[in-house]
């Protein structure tokens, strides 16, 4: 199972993660296993884009410059650059993915019964798959721990 | 509409007295099942670049074809620290 934090990581030079990250994804591709996402991955990836190019231009206050329609063409861009490289990597890679619609019933009672575990980390997925996609992959994050 | 409610409630009682109540891609104890697997691998899809050594090269170009000085750090904005 393959978390945004891992894509994120690998396409941004710039992530403490990186050079880590790159590695990563060249041994999975020279092992030829297979690697399952949800579908949030690519949303995730848009977002986090969009967000650079905010930042690049507002620096600390880029929250708050959400709509600062100046960031758009450089966010283009990006999405632009993001998405073909997402493509490329794609075509690397054995892979499935997992769309919402196929885990969101479950959301509710499995938010219930974790320690309220982020949509990202979608739980759900991994317990419908079970063993099928041992093992998984993520940075370290504290509120996912208990489920890597 | 009234009767087509009714027609879900009873199926949903169906569903739930089922013991060990199975959802189509798995257990409810968050155990896969053979058919969830099966499932999963009918979607699977083949690199389509054969050649291990280009699949690699075409890892390396994906993962530079950003440029930014800018870091994001995924993990913290995740947790909703800014």
């Amino acid at each position: 199972m393959l978390d945004t934090s891992v894509v994120v990581e690998a396409l941004l030079p710039s992530e403490p993660g990186h050079v880590a990250c790159v590695a990563f994804l060249r041994r999975l591709t020279a092992s030829g296993c297979l690697v399952v996402f949800n579908r949030l991955l690519q949303v995730e990836l848009h977002e986090t884009l969009f967000n650079v190019a905010l930042k690049e231009r507002h620096g600390k206050r880029w929250a708050s410059a959400r709509y600062d329609g100046r960031v758009r063409r450089r966010a283009g861009r990006l999405l632009e650059a993001g998405a073909g490289a997402w493509s490329e990597l794609l075509d690397s890679l054995a892979w499935s993915s997992i769309d919402l619609s196929e885990v969101v019933e479950d959301v509710p009672k499995l938010m219930r019964s974790y320690d309220a575990p982020t949509m990202p980390c979608t739980p759900p997925v991994w317990g419908r798959l079970g063993s099928a996609i041992w093992p998984r992959s993520t940075t370290a994050s504290p509120r996912c721990h208990k489920h890597v | 509409m009234a009767r087509m409610g009714a027609v879900t409630s009873k199926v949903d009682r169906q569903r739930s007295s089922r013991a060990g109540s199975v959802t189509a891609g798995g257990t409810r104890n968050g155990r896969g099942t053979d058919s969830a697997r099966e499932s999963l691998r009918t979607r699977i899809h083949a690199p389509r670049i054969a050649d291990v050594d280009e699949r690699i090269a075409n890892i390396e170009r994906a993962t530079k074809r950003i440029k930014t000085d800018v870091q994001v750090d995924f993990v913290r904005t995740r947790r909703g620290r800014r």
